[in-house]
This record gives structure tokens, sequence and C-alpha cells, in this order.
């Protein structure tokens, strides 16, 4: 009955109306540089997207427990270790924004005597405070909570021990290593690998025992080094 | 006196801000990582240095390909030191840079070697670092050292090495599958954390094969599994058991184990076997009734990860079994003032599944106060949840609505009105007394509105459903403020919608006319176009007439042909003389709608599932199969299933079928993927054996011409039947194809192929493939107006049940009607039930079901079946299904 009509506008707009059996639906096209660029007007893609609503699949977990990323941010949002399993969030664009999120919505709850919980975008995220250092620890919407809230206890109790009780954020990045040691024997790709936090300590303790243990062994310039090191430290605080 | 004070603040500032990385630089650190090339090694340098490396990558720093390689190569220099501190950092180090396979032949044999080391630890992390960066070829030589690893008597290492396995199974299958020996021994390892990934190992090894399964966890539920984390593994394996066994009724094999589980010390092992439980499919509620307990208990944890397990699993229990939950309604009602909101909501929403009709005015009362102090992710849970329970109670529609409109007015976010005003067009949809009142207060809405989206979509909502109101004048004077006071988008609609009105409503089209008229001045042109063509389109010439058919047709069609399409090729559009024609857009539809509607698309919050409505699959069918020529003959699509499963996952090529039934034909589709990357598929039918099914007769077969590796193709069958009869019948499915091997370099297939056949499993057509699942809003009424005519009354022994709940819900699946006013739920201990069904039978003839249940000391069932419908022949074929099921 009706076609569609393309009506010229001015040299480089040219409108087009669909009007066959569809009502009213008017588009744009732009010819610029003998290239053309579509779109649709504004009132046109409102109304024709009313429906929607579809149900939603029953799921059934059968995999072995996963954790997405464990993060330890500052008391401003900043990262001190972050630590992704997945690609939910490829770039790092991406994993800032999620943890931007995380921790300003978190920011107001008391999360400093027990974990606390939430959900992000489909995903469960688990937390707890101490001085300026917050824990957290994500899983998909499937997981069991209490795993996830026992991998966050893990680590933070083995923090904990691994900075001697000193856990701020200070100490932290000063023992930065000990922290990513501790990550890579809490969760191996996702899975878990170890959540008792005595167990997670030793294993990354060992090392830096043995390390500072043979003292002798170290030549006198090195223990000189390591000296001097101490006491600018000391200085600049 | 003043500086004092201020040099203070700067010495705070300076202590808050230390940092051993204050002004840390990428191009120095890298200077500095030379270091890693001095012959005589500063250990503890060394591993500064690397700490400062990790640092950076922590931040988001990333290195270029050389820079990447340089740190690699002087990296792997540091094996020489003898520094067990060291050697931890740089098995980091050589993780995060995940080196290329070029690279990695330079640390293999150092790597080796430490996997044969004395020392544990360097055991342990050597095979965790080489796993990582290896590829299948080097996987090969390993493969020896890896499986004594597996049955090492350190548990570290035993650890280290299922952990690797299981994430080379993802790349090298075949070679991971040859461990189950060495796993299998694993499995019963003292050490809790090596059961834990022996187990989840050993399952994914065999995850195809249900019997072996099947086997595993028969033999372990028997013995102890020793850590928490292993049982939960193993919660889950059985409970994929129980439902692959399909066994619905009775006794289920190991509902005593999942039972068991609810008493073990760990709080993680007791969630997980309440939420197995009430997952399970068909679950009754004495099975139910244990895990309630447990959860109940955990609701008045200390503990507010307990807590909001706890609520989100009862959440979802109440959306199937709200009965059950009841019982914990006290402790939800206190669970309101939670300081965490998550679970303040939840145990709102759980509360408005669970309540019934008289204590909907007391719930909301609370919710009211509640709602001043959520965030809007929280209020468009609640908003939803409220949809959904005056879907339920559609008699309670006044206050529900009047709810919903008092928070419309409030301030709040765009996607929260947006939710909002969604309820209330679903509300306004499904239950006819409500659709006045939501009109008016979306009308009000617009008023005040400040989102031109939802403006638009009001207008044009109000343009489909205001005509047919009993006094539709009264909606003009709202449309035409929005003409006046709005910006252009929203003028453009408002003109729709007048036009809408004038043509449904004859008596109205004077004064449209004039309206419309005034729209041909508006300062926007797409509201000047409009109003002309709307003006020609009703035609006449302000007059009262009646309009064209033609013209509503126009006015109320809808887009068939997807937009994606249409833009593709309005691109290609060459302006010229001839105008471009809309019958050129294919109507292909380029189809794997099912498989990308399951990503996480924009789900609300994820705060409980929100409830099924209408789903637009069907017009997706609808559009695809009208744009095969052949099927256009058969008329409109009655009803699509759901896809039904033909082959086992992870098989070679993976095929679902949907069936599509019209009056006279049914159309079976098969979706195929294939799911080998060296093969192409050309030519792929599926050989449809009817000899069972006596009252089809094959029609025709749309062949897919090609199915290259992993993007899904259909192929389709079509079969004639008896108009308007559900007959019923069992096919025999055999693909049928042509193998063509793609070199995977330069991804080109072979000239010549070979013919191939793929058996698949039987596919059968029930009769409630002819039923549509329709609900009505007022059963008794529906009833009434249907009047006794065509009813037909039958008694019916169901036998030995279970319970009264497992009889009914089988009854419906049977009937494949929609359950009304949540009659499909049995309260416990009840001993006679009554249940609402409704539907549309093949024809589009209505069907209204009264379903009778008694149940008598030896759990015999007897049942009463009512039906009315407006053709007689329909109420004796839904008594024949009951008689035949």
């Amino acid at each position: 009955m009706l076609g569609v009509k393309v009506k010229i506008m001015h040299e480089m707009w040219y409108k087009i109306r669909i009007c066959d059996k569809c009502g009213f639906i008017e588009a744009y096209i732009f010819n610029f540089s003998h290239r053309l660029f579509w779109f649709l007007s504004p009132s046109t893609k409102a109304e024709r997207s009313l429906d929607k609503f579809s149900g939603e699949p029953v799921k059934h977990v059968e995999s072995c427990p996963s954790i997405k990323n464990i993060l330890l941010l500052d008391s401003e949002g900043k990262r001190v270790a972050v630590k992704y399993y997945c690609d939910d969030w490829p770039t790092n664009n991406a994993k800032e924004t999620f943890e931007k999120a995380v921790f300003t919505k978190t920011q107001k709850t008391n999360a400093r005597t027990e974990a606390e919980i939430a959900m992000f975008e489909n995903n469960i995220v688990v937390y707890k405070f101490v001085q300026d250092l917050h824990f957290f620890v994500t899983g998909g919407e499937d997981e069991n909570e209490l795993i996830l809230a026992t991998v966050l206890q893990g680590f933070f109790d083995a923090v904990g021990l691994l900075l001697r009780g000193n856990v701020d954020k200070k100490e932290a990045l000063e023992n930065l290593d000990l922290i990513l040691l501790c990550l890579d024997e809490i969760i191996d790709g996702g899975i878990v690998l170890e959540t008792d936090a005595n167990v997670i300590a030793g294993k990354v303790a060992s090392h830096s025992l043995d390390s500072g243990a043979p003292l002798s062994e170290q030549t006198i310039s090195q223990a000189l080094a390591t000296a001097r090191e101490h006491l600018a430290r000391s200085l600049l605080k | 006196m003043a500086q004092p004070l201020v040099k203070k603040d700067d010495d705070r500032d300076d202590e808050a801000d230390y940092s051993p990385f204050l002004g840390i630089e990428k191009g120095a650190v890298l200077q500095e990582a030379r270091v890693f090339n001095d012959p005589q090694l500063d250990a503890r340098r060394c591993s500064q240095v690397i700490t400062k490396l990790l640092y950076l990558l922590n931040q988001g720093e990333t290195f270029t390909k050389t820079e990447a390689t340089e740190v690699f190569f002087s990296v792997t220099k540091l094996f020489q030191s003898r520094d067990t501190g060291l050697r931890r950092m740089v098995y980091l180090m050589i993780k995060e840079l995940s080196p290329s396979a070029d690279e990695v032949i330079i640390v293999t044999s150092s790597l080796m070697k430490d996997m044969n080391s004395k020392t544990d630890m360097y055991r342990a992390n050597a095979i965790r670092v080489l796993c990582r960066i290896t590829d299948g070829t080097l996987l090969t030589q390993i493969e020896r050292y890896l499986k004594q690893a597996i049955v090492d008597k350190n548990p570290v290492v035993a650890s280290a090495a299922l952990v690797s396995g299981i994430h080379l199974l993802q790349t090298n299958p075949e070679i991971v599958r040859r461990w189950s020996n060495e796993v299998q021994e694993a499995v019963q390892s003292r050490a809790a954390l090596v059961q834990f990934h022996a187990l989840a190992l050993l399952h994914q090894i065999r995850q195809n094969d249900r019997l072996a399964v099947s086997k595993l966890v028969t033999s372990l539920t028997r013995g102890n599994v020793r850590s928490p984390l292993a049982q939960c593994l193993l919660i889950r394996y059985t409970s994929q058991v129980i439902r692959e066994s399909g066994t619905q009724t009775g006794d289920r094999p190991f509902y005593d184990f999942l039972e068991g589980c609810l008493r073990h010390k760990a709080e993680m092992v007791i969630f997980e076997a309440a939420r197995a439980i009430t997952e399970l499919s068909g679950v009754t509620s004495r099975e139910l009734t244990p895990a309630i307990t447990v959860l109940q208990l955990f609701l008045s944890s200390s503990k507010p990860v307990l807590r909001f397990a706890a609520v989100r699993t009862l959440n979802k229990v109440a959306m199937t079994h709200p009965m059950a939950v009841t019982n914990c309604n006290i402790d939800m009602e206190s669970l309101i003032s939670d300081q965490n909101r998550s679970i303040a909501t939840l145990a709102i929403t759980t509360l408005l599944k669970t309540g019934n009709e008289s204590s909907v005015d007391r719930l909301m009362k609370q919710i009211t106060n509640f709602m001043s102090d959520i965030a809007d992710e929280f209020k468009i849970v609640v908003v939803e949840a409220i949809r959904s329970l005056c879907l339920k109670f559609p008699l309670k529609y006044r206050a529900l609505m009047n709810f919903l409109s008092n928070i419309l007015r409030e301030e709040g976010g765009f996607e929260y009105k947006k939710a909002i005003v969604d309820s209330i067009v679903i509300l306004i949809r499904d239950i006819p007394d409500a659709k006045e009142s939501g009109l008016l207060h979306l009308c009000e809405f617009i008023e005040d509105c400040e989102f031109t989206y939802l403006s638009t979509q009001i207008l044009h909502f109000l343009g489909i459903e205001g005509p047919k109101t009993s006094d539709p004048s009264k909606y003009i004077r709202y449309i035409y403020n929005r003409v006046i006071l709005e910006n252009a988008t929203v003028r453009a609609s408002a003109v729709s919608t007048l036009a809408k009105f004038g043509a449904m409503v004859d008596s109205l089209k004077p004064r449209i006319f004039v309206l419309l008229r005034r729209c041909l001045f508006d300062s926007d042109d797409e509201v000047r176009d409009r109003a002309t063509l709307y003006l020609n389109t009703i035609g006449g010439d302000g007059s009262v007439v009646e309009t064209d058919k033609d013209v509503k047709d126009f006015l109320f069609g809808s887009l068939d042909i997807p937009l994606v399409n249409l833009e593709t090729c309005l691109k290609n559009y060459e302006p010229s003389e001839e105008p471009f024609n809309i019958d050129s857009v294919p109507r292909e539809v380029k189809s794997q709608p099912l498989a990308e509607k399951k990503a996480p698309g924009k789900k609300p919050t994820g705060l409980g599932a929100p409830p099924s409505g209408p789903t637009s699959a069907v017009d997706a069918y609808e559009k695809l199969l009208s744009s095969i020529p052949e099927y256009a003959s058969f008329g409109k699509l009655f009803k699509s299933s759901p896809p039904v499963e033909l082959t086992e996952a992870e098989t070679e090529y993976a095929v679902n079928v949907v069936k599509h039934i019209f009056d006279r034909h049914v159309v079976f589709q098969y979706n195929c993927t294939n799911t080998i990357p060296e093969q192409l598929l050309e030519n792929v039918t599926v050989i449809v054996d009817a000899s069972d099914a006596e009252n089809f007769s094959e029609l025709s077969t749309k062949p897919l011409r090609s199915l290259p590796y992993d993007s899904p193709g259909q192929t389709f069958v079509a079969f004639e039947k008896p108009d308007g009869v559900p007959a019923v019948g069992k096919f025999s499915n055999m693909l049928k194809f042509i193998v063509k091997e793609v070199d995977p370099t330069t991804g080109e297939a072979e000239e010549d192929g070979v013919e191939d056949e793929y058996q698949l499993e039987d596919l059968e057509v029930v009769a409630a493939d002819y039923v549509l699942k329709v609900g009505v809003s007022n059963f008794r009424n529906a009833w009434e107006s249907m009047g006794p005519e065509c009813e037909r009354v039958d008694e019916y022994g169901l036998g030995p049940r279970e319970s009264l709940a497992e009889a009914v819900s089988a009854v419906i699946n049977l009937l494949g009607l929609q359950p009304c006013e949540g009659t499909e739920v049995v309260p416990g201990n009840s001993r006679s039930h009554t249940c609402l069904l409704s539907g549309v039978f093949i024809g589009n003839v209505k069907v209204l079901v009264r379903l009778s249940f008694g149940i008598d000391g030896p759990k015999e069932v007897a049942m009463k079946l009512a039906v009315r419908s407006d053709d007689e022949s329909v109420s004796e074929a839904i008594h024949e299904i009951v008689a035949s099921g």
C-alpha cells in the first residue's frame, strides 16, 4: 500500500520512511564523502523496543568452585595487589572500572569484624577491611558463598601472619613480594590451592626465612649494603 | 604561629603517601633489571627488582614485546642463583611474562631440573610454571614426571600436578586423560586438598561418561571424604547424577547422602547440601523440609555471608515452593532491618513471594518505609517482585498499582523508573481490570517525566491500548499536552499516538483532525511529516467515517524484518531515481539467538531471577520460518517447543531440535553445531524415520548448505498431519552430510568430500506440544463466561503416588497448560487440592481446566477433571490426553 519514500533533505542528507505494514519507521542517511551513515530517529527507536523480558534458563553448577579475582586495595581504592583469573574483565580499564565500582559501593559498610558480601554485575564479592587495607574475593553468581568467604579468610589471615600483625598499606607495600607469593599460593588459575592461613603463610615464609637466615653466606659488602639501606629508609621516614 | 601547624600537616601527608614504590618508573626499573646479568648475583637486590617489575605489571603497566623478551632472558639467568626466595620470585615473574613458544625452550631445561629437585617447594612450583607456559609437544616429554608428581607423597607437589592437570585438560585433553589411574590413586590421598584436586580432575576427565561418574559418586559417598571442599564437589556431582538418572518420584538414590551432609561440621558443606536439595528437580516438600530448617538457622547467624547465602537460596525456593518457606517468615521479617542492604532486599522479595493474599497489605506498609532508604538497584528488584506478586493475586491489583504509581512519582534514576513503567505495562496487559487506572497513572507520569525514552514508549503503548478503553477521549488531553510542551522526539510519538486514536475511534476523528492539522506547523520536520502522513492515511475530510482496514494494519502493524538486515541494506543503497524497496531486504535471521540470549545481558542486578514473562523466542522462530518460502503457506505458527538435545554434550556434532507446530503441519528445526575445527560439513540433512508415527507424512526437507566449525546452522524437515488433530508419534533421526577436511593453517577446505552419517537420539511429538500455555488473570470469571455447554467431566484414578504435589505436577506437565493463580503449589500435608489451568489448544481454541485431586491412606490419588472450551471436540481431546497418559 505505502511504499518507502526517500526524500532528499539536503545535498548530503537523505531521509528514509518505511511505511510498509509496520507503521512509521524513520531513518536518516547521511552521505559523507561517498560513505553512507545511517541511523534511526530516536522516537522510532524507543517505540520499537518495547517488547522484551525473557525467562532465565535454570543453571546447574557442576564445575569446580572457581575464583574470578582477588583484590587488595587501599583506603582510596587504589591497587596494592590484584590478581584476575578469568577473562570477564579483558582490559586494564575494565579491571579498574570494576575495582572502582566495588570499592565505592562497599566503602561505607562495616566489614571490619565480620566479612561482608554483595553482588556486582552477576558476581558475588565477599570483602573484609582492616586499617587502610580492603580485601576482596570475587566469584560467579552460582558460587557457594561460603567457599568464597573461606578463601577470603585464608588470604586475610595469611597476610596478617606474614606482616606479623602490622597489617596496613605501608607494611603491605614494603613486603609486596610476600603478598604476591601469598596470592600465588592461594589460587592457581582460579582453582583454590589452599585455604588454611597457617599453611599458606608457612609456604611463603619458608623462602624468606631461608634467604634471611644464612647471613654468613652474604659477602661483607652485601651486608653493608643491606645495613645502609635500612638506615636510609629509617631516615627517610 | 601558623607555621608549625602547616608543617605538621605536610608531615602527615608525606607519611600517608609514603610508599617504597613512590615515583617508580618503568624505564628506570628496566635499567635496574641489568643486575640480573651481573656475574656476581646479589640475590636480595634481584628480588627487589623483580618485585618492582611485578608491581608495575600489577598496576596495569604493560611491557612492549622487546622489553618483555629482554626481561625474560635476563630473568632466566637467575636460575644460577641458589637462593630459594629469589627462585620463587623468578617463578612468579615467568608466569606473569607468559613467554612465547620459542622463548619457553630457554627455561624448559632449568624448570625440568627443578621438577626433579629434592626440594619439594621447587618441584611444586616448577610443575605449576612449566604447565602454565608449555604447549602440547613439550607436554609429552614431561608427562612421565607429572604422573609421578600426582602420586608424590608431598601433598603440595601432588596438588600442584593435579591443578595443572585441570588446566591442561582444556588444551590437551587426550594427554591428561591418560593419567586417570594416578588421579584415581590420588583421590584416596590422606591430604585433604589433594583429595579435592584429584576429585575435581577425575570428574572432568570422565564428565561425559555418565556411568563412570555415577560409579565415582557411589564409591565416594560411602567412604569418607576429608576436605570440606572435596565434600562440596561430591555434593555437586551427586546432584548431577540424581538429575541425570531422571528419577522424579519415589526414593531418590542419593538423597540420604545429601541429607546426611546437612549435619556435616563445616558450614560450607551444610550450605552446599541444602542448596543441592532445593535445586533437585521436582523436589517434594518432605525432601525440602530438612534443608529449609538448616537454612532457617543460618538466617539468624552473626555472619553476614551466611545470612546472605541462606536468604538468597530461600528466595529461589520461594519461586517454586512458596509454602515451604513460610516457616521462615518471622526470621525473614527481622532481616528487613539488616545492615547489609542486599540481605534486606532479598528478605523483602522472598516475603513478597511467600505472602498470601491477606498479608499483602501489611507487607506493602513495611515496604513503603523500606523503599526510602535503599539504593536504586535494590528498588528495581523490589519493583519486579511486586509485579509478580500482582500477577499472582490479580484481585489485589488496586493496592499494588497504587504503590507503583506512588513510587513512580518519587525521585529515581532512569533504570528504576523504567522498571516501574515496565511493570505497570505488564500489569495492564495481563490484568484487564487494571487497564484504566494503570493508563491514567502512566498519563500522569508523562506529564512530568524527564526521560524522553520513557515518554516515547508510554505514548506508543497508549496508542495501542488507549483506543480500546471505555472512554478514549479522556487521554487525548494528556497526549496533546505532549505535542505542545515536549521536545521533538516526544512530539513525533505523540502525533503517531493521536493518529491511532483517530483511526480506531471514529467518533473522535474530527477532533483528532483538528489537532493533527495544528501539528503541520511544528518546527521539527519529523513531527510535520508524521502529521502529514497520518492526515492522508486516515483519509476523509475530518468527518466521522469508518477507517479502512489497510490503514489500521499500517498503524498497528509490526516490523517483520530484522532491523540489522534493514540497516545493512540501507547502507548499500545508492541514492538514485529508483526508490529503496523494502522487499529487497532479506528476511533470513542470522540466527544463533538462543545461544546468545544466555550470555550475561543486562540482567538487573542478579538478585533473584526475574520472573519469566512471555518469551521473545517465539517471535524469532516465527520470523525465521516465515523467511523460508516453502513454509510460508503453512499459516500462522501455533507453538514452538523448547530445544530438545539429540546428542550428548561434547560430541563431534551437537544437534538439538525445536518442534514447530502449525495447524496442518509440523516442522522440525534441527540446530546443528560442528565442533571439529578440521572439518567442514556440507549438504547437511536429517533423515527422519517416521514409521512409528503413522499420522505423519513427510513433506519436504530443507538441507543446510554448509556447516563450518563452531557456527551453528539449521536444517528443517516438514511433515503433514491431519488438520487440528493432536497427532502424536516417535521419530528416529540420522544426521547425513558430506565431510570435507579443512587445512588448519589456511582454513581452506579440500575439494573432495566423503559422505557420512551420524546417529541421533529419537524425538517424540506429544500431546502437550499442541497446547499453548496462556494464563488468565481471573479464572473464575473466565470459567463462568465459558459456560457449561462444552464441559466434559470425568474421574480418573492415578494409582499410588509419592505425594499429592508430585501427582499435581505430573498432570500439569502432561497437559502442558498454564497453572493459574498459584494453584500449582500444594500446601504441605493437605489431603485434597484444586488446581486451575488454562491454555490454548491447536486451532486457537481456549481451554480451561479444573483439576480436583484427593489422596487417601495408601497414597492412592484420584482426580476429577473438568474441561471447558469453546469446542466440544477439544474438551474431549484433553480428556484423551489424560486417559492415554
